[in-house]
């Protein structure tokens, strides 16, 4: 019996096998990344994707069987081929997955499957899925496609650094976001202040960002009475005096929008003095009329007479200290000191939130009566790099008593 | 009994054990010549008496130093501010230093100018010269330990121009600085270089070059012998010209303490070894001569590259320097030659000059 | 005559050298003493700080004390054992204190949490707290440095 025949069949078996179990993975990316711009993009992209690294393929998402010989069979609908959703049609088409506990279980087990549902309530969701109307944010706007990264990863749209200029796309867009009626500053706004520079410019991964007040999913603007909650997160003190003031209630009934009304939404900047008192940027005086005898303004007279009391105090003391430290002088005590005179200074601040003057001067008396302790310590360090030097213009002059001895006895030896 | 009959029977005492009258005897034999230019005889015995304060305060700082990356600069913080008289005893020891270097030198080129180191004195120059170099080496070594900026990076410019002698240059870096980089391990090596190896070298040169003093004499100067017999004036060694030295001595550390009071030494910022070298690094001012005139060079002289070539005409400089009284020939014989002699010192001492403040002003 | 006032000229010049050489000696040998005599408080960015005794510690509560010149936050949990972290903030500074209804180290600006190891486990702060050594000697708590 001849062998080679039989050999030449056994190659060929083994060579269909495997193509057909490339075919399985190569055989969408195979056409499409030969075709024209748009239709080649997914193909070239998809490597990078989280779907890709977790093992998934084109027809896992889109339907279908890359393993049927023709094209049209391939793609046939009948195979539960989907090919590209539309807009509304998005959310659902990615909730067939993440939104099943048991199929997520197998890749992700802690990984939320609540995003539809949350969607639904998203003034996004709203719009899309009540009114139809397409323009809107979907799963694919903010987390990319065929490209998508886990979120926390650097890359991701929706990393903390990049959450903002993600929103902002839409958000920031005049022409695009004419027909809602809403800014377009956000953006602008949030990049110039304290959360958006800790941010933006000191990668401060902690910093409030989009998602952090509005929620990601379930994005809708913060209702007015929860507003001070969603601050209260982290600024936990400055809530539950706010809470506890006589202040909260009378900004309830005017329907004004608590931590927001004196401190804006997304343009915040770094609280100073100039928030009390008289002036453009008081934030009482915007409300109040700027008259010391209107007693809701007198108070915030009061409140600014002690805080720039301390804030000037704490100035000077910092110089005071510095200079020592300069001249060699030993200040950690004083530094210690300097920071709870600090710390005094950042729990009056706080206080302010109270709206009641003799609650500020009451912490504020401490700091104060620190100040003076550390000024005292300070200028007494100062005094003695001081009292060095006469001491030792002493024992100069000792000096010179000696060589004026010496010299005298010299002359009597000499004569 | 009174004071006197006290410390004279504890004289007697000793005397009879020592033959301290012996000594006395001798010093009061010992003549100092008395001319014009003898007070340049004081700064041999003014740079004397600074290394006795060098030593004095060095062995106070041990007392609280504590080398290392992470202890020296904190722990001398701590001797500035914390311990009583620490600030003074700091820099007392950094203006002192400053203070001898350029003491030796005066004393250094004085006896140059005033040709003391012609015979028989050629061991004494000779046996100056090793002590100058090490007194070189205490302040270089000592400038590392207090580990701020500045030190740091003068420690590690300096030692790099060591890397530029040719084959051996890499090895002489390594050894010098426990390492390819300035590290804790320089720190320690530093350290043990300061406070151990060369004061225990120093103080046996010293005695050598002290006990040929004694044994020769002052030398004087080349025509005393043309002298007219009036002008030939000498005074004893001991009371009067020791009397005299003591007042220079006492006014030497007057003038540390003036500088202790109104230019306290700083502490600087505590090194940090990734960090970029500030604007501005220099060595101090007795190597900055030779850290100028080197970056006057171009990067290459003929074949040679540009540092390398400048360390070798010192090197040259230094070999003939060190050898002078070996290899001079005309100086107390040839007065017309001598003279050449003489203008050379004269340009070196004008060279060094030019380049330390073109060295400030350039920087 | 001459004699007379030469002798006691001497003496008046002896008085002065030997006078101004023992003030002398004096102006050099008191600040000498004095540097050899160590200072009163402790060089604690070396050596250990004494935080109290451990009976001035009730369970379940904390306490800051000078370290060098930072705050330390002295904690003694609800089984009695002995912590010690730097009380500054990693996010921002502020000075931590201890919660102890809910045995937890709190930082009141932004709401950071840490746990009684020094890890940060909530809220803003994006490193540990800076762990130091607790030692117990003879009823005495002494922090220092880890090493």
């Amino acid at each position: 019996m001849k062998l080679k025949p039989f050999i030449y069949l056994m190659f060929l078996t083994f060579a269909v096998a495997v193509a057909q179990a490339a075919a399985q993975e190569v055989q969408c990316v195979k056409c499409h990344s030969r075709l024209m711009k748009r239709y080649a993009t997914p193909a070239r992209l998809y490597d990078r994707d989280v779907h890709s690294v977790v093992g998934l393929v084109c027809s896992d998402c889109h339907g279908g069987d890359p393993a049927k010989p023709t094209r049209h069979d391939r793609k046939n609908p009948a195979e539960g081929f989907i090919g590209t959703p539309r807009p509304a049609e998005v959310p659902g088409f990615c909730n067939r997955c993440h939104g099943n506990a048991d199929y997520m279980r197998s890749y992700n087990p802690s990984l939320p499957v609540d995003q539809l549902e949350k969607y639904r309530t998203s003034k996004h969701g709203q719009l899309l899925l009540e009114q139809g109307d397409e323009k809107v944010a979907t799963c694919t706007s903010c987390h990319s496609v065929h490209d998508i990264r886990r979120v926390n990863e650097p890359g991701a749209p929706v990393y903390p650094l990049n959450v903002a200029a993600t929103c902002g796309r839409c958000h920031s867009d005049a022409e695009y976001m004419a027909p809602y009626g809403i800014p377009t500053d956000q953006y602008a706004q949030y990049a110039g202040s304290v959360h958006g520079q800790a941010l933006l410019q000191r990668g401060d991964l902690a910093a409030p960002v989009c998602n952090d007040c509005h929620s990601n999913h379930g994005a809708q603007p913060v209702e007015v009475s929860h507003i001070s909650q969603v601050c209260g997160m982290c600024h936990v003190n400055n809530e539950k005096l706010y809470r506890e003031s006589f202040h909260s209630q009378i900004f309830e009934d005017l329907n004004s929008p608590a931590c927001e009304t004196c401190h804006g939404n997304h343009g915040i900047a770094r609280p100073d003095e100039s928030m009390l008192g008289l002036g453009d940027k008081s934030a009482c005086g915007a409300c109040h009329p700027q008259e010391a005898d209107d007693p809701g303004f007198s108070v915030s007279l009061a409140m600014k007479s002690s805080m720039d009391s301390l804030t000037g105090a704490l100035t000077v003391t910092a110089e005071l200290v510095r200079q020592a430290e300069q001249q060699g002088m030993e200040t950690s005590e004083l530094e210690i000191s300097l920071r709870e005179m600090r710390q005094s200074h950042i729990q009056a601040r706080t206080m302010v939130h109270t709206f009641d003057s003799t609650q500020v001067a009451s912490t504020v008396k401490p700091g104060l009566e620190m100040g003076v302790k550390i000024d005292d310590g300070a200028r007494s360090l100062l005094a003695e790099h001081d009292r060095r030097r006469w001491w030792l213009a002493g024992a100069t002059l000792v000096l010179l008593l000696v060589i004026a001895g010496l010299y005298l006895k010299l002359k009597e030896v000499e004569s | 009994m009174s004071l006197k009959k006290y410390t004279d029977k504890v004289y007697g005492w000793l005397n009879e054990r020592m033959d301290l009258d012996g000594v006395i005897g001798f010093l009061r034999h010992k003549e100092v010549p008395v001319f014009s230019q003898s007070i340049w005889y004081y700064f041999g015995g003014v740079s004397l008496f600074l290394f006795l304060v060098q030593v004095t305060t060095g062995i106070l700082l041990l007392m609280y130093y504590r080398p290392g990356p992470g202890s020296s600069f904190e722990s001398l913080q701590f001797l500035v501010s914390k311990v009583h008289f620490g600030w003074l005893v700091r820099d007392i020891h950094s203006w002192s230093a400053n203070l001898m270097v350029l003491c030796v030198f005066i004393h250094m080129f004085s006896v140059f100018f005033m040709k003391s180191y012609r015979s028989p004195r050629e061991m004494t120059w000779m046996s100056g010269m090793v002590l100058l170099a090490l007194c070189l080496g205490f302040g270089f070594s000592g400038y590392l330990l207090p580990w701020n900026e500045l030190s740091f990076f003068a420690t590690k410019v300096g030692t790099d121009m060591a890397g530029s002698v040719p084959l051996v240059g890499e090895f002489i870096v390594h050894v010098i600085r426990g390492g390819p980089d300035v590290t804790g391990a320089t720190l320690s090596r530093f350290f043990g270089i300061h406070v151990a190896v060369l004061p225990g070298i120093f103080t046996l040169v010293l005695a050598f070059h002290l006990f040929l003093l004694q044994r020769q004499g002052m030398s004087k100067p080349v025509d005393w012998d043309s002298f007219p017999p009036e002008k030939q004036r000498v005074m004893p060694f001991y009371p009067n010209f020791v009397l005299r030295e003591l007042m220079f001595w006492m006014f030497a550390l007057a003038v540390i303490n003036f500088l202790a009071v109104f230019f306290p030494w700083e502490l600087g910022i505590k090194a940090d070894p990734f960090a970029s070298a500030p604007a501005g690094i220099r060595p101090e001012w007795y190597f900055m001569f030779m850290f100028q005139s080197l970056k006057f060079l171009p990067p290459n002289v003929g074949v040679i590259e540009g540092e390398l070539f400048g360390l070798m005409v010192f090197s040259l400089g230094g070999l003939l320097w060190f050898t002078l009284p070996l290899w001079d020939r005309w100086t107390g014989t040839d007065h017309v030659r001598a003279r050449w002699v003489a203008w050379a010192g004269v340009a070196i001492v004008a060279f060094i000059v030019v380049m330390t403040i073109l060295g400030y002003l350039l920087s | 005559m001459a004699n007379g006032t030469n002798s006691g000229r001497r003496k008046f010049l002896n008085w002065i050298l030997s006078g101004s050489s023992v003030t002398f000696l004096a102006a050099v040998t008191y600040p000498v003493l004095k540097f050899l005599t160590p200072p009163p408080s402790e060089d604690s960015a070396v050596q250990a700080v004494d935080a109290g005794k451990v009976d001035d510690f009730p369970n379940n509560s904390g306490k800051i004390v000078k370290f060098g010149n930072k705050p330390a936050l002295v904690v003694r949990d609800a089984k009695g054992e002995f912590k010690a972290l730097i009380a500054v903030c990693t996010h921002l500074d502020c000075t931590v204190q201890y919660l102890p209804q809910e045995s937890v180290i709190w930082c009141a600006c932004h709401n950071g949490k840490y746990d009684l190891s020094g890890k940060n486990i909530s809220g803003p702060p994006p490193r540990p707290l800076t762990a130091l050594q607790v030692n117990i000697r003879e009823g005495q708590v002494f922090i220092s440095k880890e090493a």
